[in-house]
């Protein structure tokens, strides 16, 4: 499923919003400007090149950047910026004219490329191949594209030496390593706030922060020896690396932002392994370099986020696939919960009449009693509509910790019609001592469910006719046991028991097992059967305690 | 029992709630009522000779209804019963109702109809222990006749004069008319049909009729 991309400019409401809308577009056009005007003049510190190109051009990144978040309104501040920027560091070169040029072209390059990617789709999350592609094919054709064009356009009129298509393409080069380096942190963190909040992900990213900024920091402070620093300045692949697998987006980018900043600057003051190859070999080889690392944070970006949205999606499916299990276990169950329905409700419809005729006779202190009986009757009721109602209800899987003994109860409540007209009984053994389990309650209730109803079909008919549900602890798992004493598991059955569509069960679909142990595993538990020595069936299932779900 | 003449209704089920309430319900009615949980409890603690009724649930935790009813019938208990049932399904009604049940009510239901169902099943008690009792007297008064009477009376059921009977027994037939006129008089009998209808009230001459 095409993650849709997040609509960060919402519509103002009429009443309050105006002046809100507008105080927020002149703050976010003034950090515009800030942070272009900032960035081009780091970028203008580096200018090896003798006719004052430099090597990195990030002003046009952030002027995309803040275009595609808060839409095209955001592009007259790109202009101001623009144009103050060439009016302050370039005027003395450029004529008039192509000043303006080089602003309406920043403009148009932008706002192309702004549009281009919220009508592709394009998602700041990078959680998708195409987000990257997108970023680098509409960001170098569009926005650096037009801006080198004109750049180098106006430099080629401006002087005389330069020829238009080495100036084209140094330009246009510079533009797009800007882009990649720093788009991508403002995207990511403007526009994809507090995503995937990866537990524990902290101090593995600060520790991810440091290793690189200290690895940088030494590559290019030229304390190294060339051919010490130079292999050393491939040291942050690995950390890119396991950033984009390990750590929310934002650290990534951050970090593929500091090593690019960190590497230009060290370049461009003439210090560390890329600086002593000359001027044009240096900028080709770092800005290969940082180019790959960026590509290799973003598609390694992507291919997790791509993974976790399949996960995500078969986890989806399993929850439906759950519900619709739940759903049906409980059309199954309905007879008898109809019966327990009916119960209370005839109590209710007897007390009632008994009360018109008590008033009738004036018998009060028996009238107060029935009454008091129909409120009490009545809220019993009410729980077993709450009981099913919870069992079928559309719940989030959301894992939570619950005590075992709540974990089995509802289920044995539910069970309890269905019990009672078999006459089994279920010995119910969790010991006191037990820590919670860290589960969605709903869906191992429902893993019981299947596991109970398959044993009181093992045993009825039986006159010995016995189930036992224990709750025990091994090592760190906390271990749930169904044994009956029916007939056990046929050998020929045991191998494909939880396979899907296994029926053996008339109305049943043959999904109960299958969706049982789909559900164990996705708690990471195993579900196992087999028989017991003294006849019966036994399943045993899993499951992570409170304290150990961290791990997992 | 101080006053073994008032009728009990026995009210069997499982769920608590409805037994409390539809006994407060009969109670509500002055009709006294006795519940139970389970079948063991009132295969154990109901006094057949005390008139009065049952009330069964179709569904009880250790037997079902109908087996109950059989189980009582078998214990001697021969109170009418009245089912009363959550799961309503036809083929059950119609067993229970085969096998004697005097009503099948399906929960929950009309006050009226269970206070008249219940009412009815204790008249219909009240007539069977009233006709039990006329069958102990004629029973009674049968045991007192002697042997030959006795044959006098058979005689007498299968049609035959009295002539017919002398020749029979080989007496005369005045002997026959001393006998008859003392068996009329010990069985309360006003004339020869009515003889035979009391004699015929007894499971031992029932079978006579027929096979004639």
């Amino acid at each position: 499923m095409p993650t849709a991309p997040i609509q960060v400019s919402r519509l103002p409401s009429p009443a309050q919003g105006h002046l809100a809308a507008w105080l927020r577009l002149l703050g976010r056009s003034a950090m515009l400007v800030a942070l272009y005007y900032a960035v081009a003049l780091w970028g203008l510190v580096f200018t090896p090149d003798p006719h004052g190109i430099p090597l990195v051009w990030p002003a046009t990144g952030v002027g995309l950047a803040f275009v595609y978040l808060y839409g095209l309104r955001l592009v007259p501040a790109v202009g101001i910026a623009a144009a103050l920027v060439t009016w302050q560091h370039t005027g003395a070169m450029m004529p008039l004219l192509e000043g303006i040029g080089t602003v309406i072209a920043t403009m148009v390059g932008v706002a192309v490329a702004a549009q281009s990617l919220r009508h592709l789709g394009f998602s700041p999350r990078f959680e998708r191949l195409r987000d990257a592609g997108l970023l680098l094919v509409i960001g170098g054709l569009a926005a650096s594209g037009l801006a080198a064009t004109v750049g180098a356009w106006g430099m080629a009129v401006a002087s005389e030496t330069i020829a238009f298509a080495d100036t084209w393409w140094l330009c246009w080069m510079a533009d797009l390593m800007g882009l990649m380096l720093i788009t991508p942190v403002l995207l990511t963190w403007l526009g994809a706030p507090v995503l995937r909040p990866v537990e524990r992900s902290h101090g593995k990213s600060a520790l991810l922060i440091g290793a690189l900024l200290a690895v940088s920091t030494v590559v290019y402070s030229g304390q190294l020896a060339a051919p010490l620093a130079m292999p050393l300045s491939y040291a942050v692949f690995p950390l890119i690396m396991l950033a984009a697998l390990r750590c929310p987006v934002q650290v990534t980018t951050f970090l593929m932002l500091a090593a690019g900043t960190i590497a230009l600057s060290g370049t461009g003051w003439g210090l560390g392994p890329f600086a002593d190859i000359g001027i044009a070999n240096s900028l080709l080889s770092l800005n290969a370099q940082l180019g790959l690392l960026v590509l290799t944070g973003l598609v390694l970006t992507a291919m997790r986020g791509e993974r976790e949205t399949a996960e995500a999606r078969a986890r989806r499916h399993l929850d439906e696939l759950a519900r619709a299990g739940r759903l049906s276990t409980l059309g199954e169950l309905s007879a008898g919960l109809a019966h327990e329905l009916n119960q209370p409700l005839c109590a209710l419809a007897s007390y009632a009449q008994a009360s018109t005729r008590l008033l009738k006779r004036g018998r009060q202190e028996e009238l107060r009693e029935a009454l008091t009986q129909i409120e009490a009757v009545a809220h019993r009721a009410a729980e077993t509509v709450r009981q099913m109602r919870a069992f079928a209800a559309r719940q989030p899987p959301e894992r939570r910790a619950i005590a075992p003994a709540a974990l089995v109860q509802p289920v044995i409540d539910l069970l309890q019609p269905e019990l009672r007209r078999h006459r089994i009984e279920v010995e119910v053994s969790i010991p006191k001592h037990l820590p919670r389990a860290w589960v969605a309650p709903v869906q191992i209730e429902q893993v019981l469910m299947n596991l109970l109803r398959n044993a009181i079909e093992a045993v009825e008919g039986r006159r010995d006719a016995h189930i036992q549900l224990q709750v025990d602890r091994n090592r760190r798992d906390l271990v749930i046991s169904v044994r009956d004493n029916g007939p056990g598991i046929p050998p020929y059955r045991l191998a494909s028991l939880f396979d899907p569509f296994a029926t053996r069960k008339e109305g049943g679909m043959g999904l109960g097992l299958s969706i049982s142990r789909s559900l164990v595993e996705a708690h990471g538990g195993h579900l196992t059967a087999g028989n017991l020595p003294e006849g019966g069936a036994e399943f045993r299932f899993t499951l992570p305690e409170e304290n150990a779900h961290a791990r997992t | 029992m101080p006053a073994p003449k008032l009728p009990q209704i026995h009210l069997v089920d499982d769920d608590p709630d409805v037994r409390s309430a539809v006994s407060l319900l009969l109670k509500s009615e002055n009709l006294r009522v006795t519940t139970y949980g389970d079948a063991k409890a009132i295969l154990e603690g109901v006094d057949a000779s005390t008139p009065g009724c049952l009330v069964l649930d179709v569904r009880l935790p250790d037997m079902d209804g109908l087996t109950l009813q059989r189980e009582l019938k078998t214990r001697g208990v021969q109170m009418p019963v009245v089912f009363i049932t959550g799961h309503g399904d036809i083929p059950m009604a119609v067993r229970a109702v085969s096998e004697g049940a005097l009503d099948f009510l399906e929960k929950p239901f009309h006050d009226e109809v269970l206070i008249e169902g219940v009412r009815h099943a204790l008249e219909i008690d009240a007539q069977h222990r009233a006709g039990a009792a006329e069958l102990a007297q004629v029973e009674e008064r049968l045991h007192s006749l002697t042997p030959r009477e006795r044959q006098v009376l058979e005689c007498l059921l299968d049609g035959k004069p009295n002539k017919l009977i002398a020749r029979d027994l080989e007496v005369s037939v005045r002997t026959v008319e001393i006998h008859r006129s003392n068996l009329m008089q010990k069985m309360g009998a006003k004339s020869a049909p009515h003889l035979a209808r009391i004699a015929l009230a007894c499971m031992e001459y029932r079978d006579r009729l027929s096979a004639k």
